[in-house]
C-alpha cells in the first residue's frame, strides 16, 4: 500500500515540479525585463543622441535650456514644458516667443519606449527663447 | 536684479570646450515705453553687478552668441548673458559733430548680425562688412577682431566709431578716438556716461576681449545698402592665381569683370584633391548699387549637405578608426562634401545681409585661422600643403580670405594687407593632431603670423609676445589707464592669464 499510497504524492511531486520552474522563469522573465529596462534607461545617459526639432530661420535664441521629459500611458500623463514671461527661472521668456525647440532621444530613450510598448516614453527637451528684436527709435 | 540661472558648466556654440562658472545672468531691458530710459536702466544693472563682483573678488563677463572657438569668451566666475539687450538707436544729427559720417547707429551689445542686417534693411543702410556667418552678437564679433573678406575695408571692429562701456565706475564711459571724435558731449550725457577721448585706449579697447569692462553698446558708421553680385568659379591653382593673392592684383585671372576690383575675394581649396590639374573654388563679390528689381537669393538655397549633428558623428566615426584605415574615408567624404556645397555659380545678386545669411550651424566644428601678410600668401599655403602632405589628413577644407589690416592694438588682421588662412572641419582627434602640427609648423618657419582670436590656437605669452611685438606692452598699459587694479582682475580670465594679458 506504500507503493500505492505514494504514487499519487509522487504524481503531485512531478506536477508541482514543472509549475516551479514556471513560476521561476515567469520571476526570471520580469526580472530580466526590469534589469533590461534599467540598463536602457542607464545607457540614455551616455549614449549619442539624435533629435528633432523647429528652429526659426531668422532671429536668435538666448540661452538653451534643457529638461528630461517623461510622457506615460501613450501620451495621457505628462504635458508640455510651458514657458513666458510671466515665469520665474528657466521656464522665463522675456519674448514670450521661442527661437528653437529640440526634442533629444537616444538609443537608450527608444529602448525604454519600446520595451514598455510606449507606456513610458523619456526624452530630453531642449528650448531657446527668442531673442526680442525692437527698435529703439532716433538718440538725438 | 536680474534672473540668475546657476549652471555649473558653460559650453560654446560650436561644443569645442567647456568651462566651469558660478552662473548665468540674464540680463533684460525689461519694460517699458522709453528705450533710452530702459537702456540706461540696463547699464545701471551692469554697473552693480561690476560692482559687486569686485567687492565678492569674482570674476565676470559678458557674452553674446558664445561663436568662439577658443575659451577668449570665457571666464570661471560670473556670465552675464546678453541675448535680449537689442535696442538698436538711430543717432541723429544734432547730438553728433560736424563731419561726422552719416548713418550713425547706436547698437546695444546683444544685438546679432542678422538682427542688425534686418534692421538697417529698413533704415536703407548696410554693414560695411561683416564676417562669414550672422549669428555672433556685434559685440562678441568685434571684441575678438571678426574679418570678412573685404579687400579694401578691413575687419568688423573697423567700423566702430565710439564704445560705450560699463566699467563700475559711478558712470559709464563713452570711448572715442581723440583723432576722430564723431558724437557731441550731449549724447554722452543722455547715456549718463563719461566722454573719454584717446587714441591708444579706443585702438585697445576695439579688440579687447571683454577685459576693458561690458560694452554695452557699439557706434556703428553703416554705408548706404547695396548689392553684392557674387560669383564662384573654379581656377586652376597655378602661378597667376598665387601672384594675385600675393600682389592682391588681380588682372592676371580670368574673372567675370575684367579691370573691376572686387569687393570681395575668396578660395577654398580641398587638401585631399591635389594634383597637376589642382583648382580652387574662387568666390568672388562685386558691389553693386542698391535696386529694387532683383532675385533674391533663395532661402536656405545652400544649405545643403551636412546637418550639425552629422558633423559630430563624423567626427567620433574619423576618431574610431584606425589613423592608416581613415585616410581614404576622410579624403572621400571631405570632397564630397565640398562638391556638393560648392557649386559653381554666376552674378547672384543679395544685400550683404542675404549673401552672408543666416548659419545654422551647431555642434561639434573645428576651426583655426591664421593670418598672414597677403604678400606671404604663397609661402604659407606651401607651407601649409606641405604639413599636410606629411601629417594629414585634415577632416576638413583651406580657405583663404583677404582683407585690409586693422588698427585695433591687437586685431589679429594686423599686416596691412592681411590673408587668413581658415581650416574649418570636424572637431575630433583628427582635427587636434594636424592642428599640433601645423601651429608649431608655422612658429619655425619666417612666415610673419598671428592666430584668430576666436579659434583654435595654442597661444603662449611668448608667442603673443613675439607676434604682436610693442602692441602687447600698448595694449596692457591702455588696460590700466582705464581700470584699476580690483577691476582689471574682474575683467581678467583664465584665458588672458594663460596669454600673458593680465600684467
Amino acid at each position: 500500500m506504500v507503493t500505492s499510497a505514494s504514487t499519487p504524492h509522487a504524481d503531485e511531486g512531478e506536477h508541482r515540479a514543472p509549475s516551479s520552474r514556471r513560476g521561476k522563469r515567469w520571476l526570471y522573465w520580469v526580472g530580466g525585463y526590469v534589469v533590461a529596462l534599467a540598463l536602457s534607461w542607464g545607457l540614455s545617459f551616455f549614449l549619442p543622441s539624435w533629435h528633432y526639432g523647429v528652429r526659426a530661420w531668422e532671429g536668435s535664441g538666448v540661452i538653451t535650456q534643457r529638461e528630461s521629459k517623461h510622457v506615460f500611458l501613450w501620451g495621457s500623463i505628462g504635458g508640455p514644458v510651458h514657458v513666458s514671461s510671466e515665469q520665474e527661472g528657466k521656464y522665463r521668456c522675456e519674448s514670450n516667443a521661442l527661437h528653437e525647440v529640440r526634442v533629444n532621444t537616444n538609443l537608450g530613450h527608444a529602448l525604454v519606449a519600446a520595451l514598455t510598448l510606449g507606456i513610458w516614453a523619456p526624452a530630453e527637451i531642449e528650448w531657446q527663447c527668442a531673442a526680442p528684436e525692437e527698435d529703439g527709435g532716433d538718440l538725438g | 536684479m536680474p534672473d540668475l540661472d546657476k549652471r555649473s558648466h558653460w559650453e560654446n556654440l560650436h561644443q569645442s570646450f567647456r568651462q566651469k562658472i558660478n552662473g548665468v545672468y540674464l540680463l533684460s531691458n525689461g519694460s517699458g515705453s522709453n528705450p533710452l530710459r530702459r537702456y540706461n536702466r540696463t547699464t545701471g544693472t551692469v554697473q552693480t553687478l561690476i560692482r559687486g563682483a569686485r567687492r565678492r573678488r569674482v570674476r565676470l563677463r559678458a557674452v553674446g552668441s558664445g561663436w568662439s572657438f577658443s575659451p577668449v569668451a570665457a571666464t570661471d566666475g560670473f556670465l552675464l548673458n546678453t541675448k535680449q539687450l537689442t535696442l538698436p538707436f538711430s543717432v541723429k544729427k544734432t547730438v553728433t559733430r560736424k563731419g561726422s559720417p552719416a548713418g550713425l547707429f547706436l547698437f546695444q551689445c546683444g544685438m546679432t548680425i542678422s538682427a542688425i542686417g534686418r534692421y538697417l534693411r529698413k533704415k536703407r543702410r548696410s554693414l560695411k562688412t561683416t564676417g562669414a556667418s550672422n549669428g555672433q552678437t556685434l559685440a562678441g564679433a568685434v571684441s575678438t577682431g571678426t574679418h570678412g573678406a573685404a579687400l579694401d575695408f578691413g575687419s568688423m571692429q573697423d567700423f566702430v566709431v565710439a564704445i560705450h562701456l560699463a566699467t563700475g565706475q559711478a558712470r559709464s564711459v563713452w570711448l572715442e578716438r581723440a583723432s576722430y571724435p564723431v558724437v557731441k558731449a550731449s549724447l554722452a550725457k543722455k547715456l549718463d556716461a563719461d566722454l573719454v577721448r584717446d587714441d591708444a585706449l579706443f585702438d585697445a579697447a576695439l579688440v579687447g576681449f571683454g577685459s576693458f569692462g561690458v560694452t554695452l553698446g557699439l557706434l556703428v558708421a553703416t554705408a548706404p545698402r547695396f548689392l553684392l553680385e557674387t560669383h564662384r568659379l573654379r581656377q586652376p591653382l597655378n602661378d597667376d592665381l598665387m601672384e594675385a593673392m600675393n600682389t592682391q592684383s588681380f588682372t592676371g585671372l580670368d574673372l567675370p569683370r575684367p579691370g573691376v576690383r572686387p569687393h570681395h575675394f575668396e578660395l577654398l581649396i580641398n587638401p585631399h584633391d591635389l594634383g597637376g590639374d589642382t583648382e580652387a573654388m574662387v568666390t568672388v563679390m562685386y558691389k553693386q548699387p542698391y535696386r529694387d528689381d532683383y532675385d533674391r537669393p533663395a532661402l536656405g538655397e545652400d544649405d545643403v549637405g551636412l546637418g550639425d549633428d552629422a558633423l559630430a558623428f563624423l567626427s567620433r566615426f574619423f576618431d574610431l578608426l584606425p589613423f592608416g584605415a581613415s585616410g581614404p574615408v576622410i579624403r572621400r567624404v571631405v570632397t564630397s562634401i565640398l562638391a556638393s556645397q560648392y557649386k559653381a555659380f554666376a552674378a547672384q545678386l543679395g544685400t550683404q545681409a542675404e549673401v552672408f545669411a543666416a548659419t545654422s550651424s551647431r555642434g561639434k566644428l573645428a576651426s583655426s585661422g591664421i593670418a598672414v601678410p597677403a604678400e606671404r600668401t604663397s609661402d604659407a599655403l606651401d607651407l601649409l600643403l606641405r604639413t599636410h602632405k606629411r601629417y594629414g589628413p585634415f577632416p576638413g577644407a583651406i580657405g583663404m580670405r583677404f582683407v585690409k589690416g586693422t588698427r585695433a592694438t591687437l586685431g589679429f588682421t594686423r599686416y596691412p594687407q592681411t590673408c587668413v588662412l581658415e581650416l574649418d572641419g570636424v572637431y575630433g582627434d583628427r582635427a587636434r593632431r594636424f592642428y599640433g602640427k601645423l601651429w608649431p609648423a608655422f612658429e619655425r618657419s619666417d612666415i610673419p603670423h598671428t592666430y584668430h582670436w576666436g579659434k583654435l590656437h595654442r597661444l603662449t605669452p611668448r608667442r603673443v609676445a613675439n607676434m604682436y611685438g610693442n602692441a602687447v606692452e600698448d595694449w596692457i598699459a591702455a588696460r590700466k589707464s582705464l581700470l584699476g587694479t580690483a577691476t582689471r582682475e574682474v575683467f581678467s580670465s583664465p584665458f588672458l592669464e594663460s596669454i600673458g594679458l593680465t600684467r
